[in-house]
């Protein structure tokens, strides 16, 4: 996860030369038992049609992009793959990571996390390998 | 497979086309004055705002809510002061910072589903959505490996005058045949795929290869044409209907099968190429054999014991019936050998 932090414009790295591993998964629910919820689509225009007109609220939100995005596909079978495998990396992780890096070698205590050879926490993270 | 995947806040903020600003609010105690004010504005219970004396576009926020932006396993009923909040912000028209929202809402239910098992995935389609942008799709789309049925495609569900119907909303449902349907989703996979398979009338496919050559300039091969549109129309989330019919009709298919595979085989492989053939023959033989046999020996154990003997006997009786006919043709000559001797031996006397 170090070094994905530094590209953070991208979600993924899909040609980097080298091979993939697969990554063990990080839960105990099967695969087969997950249940993907799939957003909405909304049809502003029959809901308008019924006299429930919701449109200004989204356009305060500015979501005309996001209900837009939601007319598209799913691909539950890639979404279950990668939830199986996800891990949160937020600040108590990268405290985690810390602790056991000092416990592998006692010389590291003190020390900051770039000395460590880790990558210092910014930002919460969620991703599988 | 293998490919790193980093989701952050700016990601879902890409993904999701919104901005990043607005109001967050999450972790609000239980005593907390909001719960005040969010009672009086939507809970059905309050004081001053009866459920039945919402607005009508009031009631829909929160089902708008729970089914696109903090998806949840409940219905409306159950609803967390910390909703509640989100809710008061879309009412009151405050821009609420949703990429913060959902990605909030997303690490919370992993967390969930690591500690507690849940199984609820938030966020199918914005998932989706991110292996999208991240190319992942068009990588799998170029390996050509991959089907509809693979990548478990679907549609979510629309909310229209009929969700409203359901929802006691309105009386009746307006439908008009501009609504909009599921069959309008645009597909990620099927960009430049011509839309005409081999099934379809040889007229249609000449004059549409005709009309694309005129609009584009290209020819298309015949052999590029898919042979099928690609199965059946794509799954809806939520209808559990489906569900259930193919659970009930796998298991029945699966004792007429085991008796037929053998011959069926031998019916499909004279049209295989060669490559194919010498897969056939390697492998699935090999597994339809054992199979096969594991049924004869159930079926004979089944069977009453004589008539497994008579099997046996008559395979043997063949064996034999060779090797005997064999030794009685030799015996055969030998036999006119002598009797010719024989008669030479009287003539000659």
């Amino acid at each position: 996860m170090a070094e994905a932090s530094s590209s953070q414009s991208v979600a993924m790295q899909i040609e980097t030369g080298n091979s993939y591993a697969v990554k063990p998964k990080t839960m105990r629910v099967q695969k087969e038992d997950l249940d993907v919820q799939v957003e909405s689509s909304m049809d502003f225009v029959a809901l308008t049609r019924q006299g429930v007109d919701i449109t200004s609220y989204m356009l305060t939100q500015q979501l005309v992009g996001y209900f837009g995005m939601m007319n598209g596909h799913t691909y539950e079978e890639l979404v279950k793959d990668f939830w199986v495998r996800a891990e949160v990396y937020d600040r108590e992780a990268a405290k985690m990571e810390e602790f056991e890096k000092i416990e592998e070698d006692e010389t590291m205590k003190g020390k900051t996390k770039e000395q460590m050879g880790l990558a210092e926490f910014t930002q919460t993270e969620s991703g599988h390998l | 497979m293998g490919i790193p995947i980093t989701i952050i806040e700016d990601i879902i903020k890409k993904a999701s086309r919104c901005t990043n600003e607005g109001k967050f609010q999450w972790n609000i105690g239980k005593k907390s004055s909001w719960k005040k004010t969010c009672a009086e504005l939507l809970h059905k219970d309050g004081p001053s705002n009866n459920y039945c004396d919402m607005q009508k576009e009031h009631k829909v926020l929160p089902k708008l809510m729970i089914d696109c932006f903090l998806q949840k396993g409940g219905g409306t009923d159950t609803i967390s002061i910390d909703h509640k909040v989100f809710l008061y912000f879309l009412v009151t028209f405050e821009k609420v910072n949703l990429p913060r929202y959902m990605f909030h809402h997303m690490i919370w239910a992993l967390k969930e589903s690591h500690k507690n098992d849940r199984r609820q995935v938030p966020y199918g389609r914005l998932l989706s959505e991110i292996f999208y942008q991240g190319g992942l799709i068009s990588k799998l789309k170029k390996t050509g490996v991959v089907s509809d049925k693979d990548l478990g495609t679907m549609t979510g569900k629309i909310i229209n005058g009929r969700t409203l119907r359901y929802m006691n909303i309105v009386e009746k449902a307006i439908v008009e045949e501009n609504d909009m349907k599921k069959s309008d989703v645009i597909s990620d996979l099927m960009e430049d795929f011509p839309p005409i398979s081999k099934e379809d009338n040889p007229e249609v496919l000449t004059a549409y290869v005709i009309t694309h050559f005129k609009g584009k300039g290209d020819i298309i091969n015949y052999s590029v044409i898919p042979d099928t549109m690609g199965g059946a129309p794509l799954r809806v989330k939520g209808k559990r209907k489906s569900k259930k019919v193919v659970e009930e009709s796998e298991p029945k298919p699966k004792k007429q099968k085991k008796s037929k595979k053998a011959p069926k085989l031998n019916v499909i492989e004279p049209s295989l190429p060669i490559i194919h053939k010498e897969i056939a023959d390697l492998g699935p033989v090999e597994v339809l054999n054992k199979r096969t046999k594991g049924e004869t020996s159930e079926a004979t154990a089944s069977q009453p014991k004589a008539k497994a003997h008579k099997k046996g006997k008559k395979i043997r009786k063949m064996k034999v019936s060779q090797y005997v006919k064999e030794e009685n043709a030799q015996v055969e000559e030998t036999s006119t050998l002598t009797t010719r001797m024989e008669k030479r031996m009287k003539v000659a006397a």
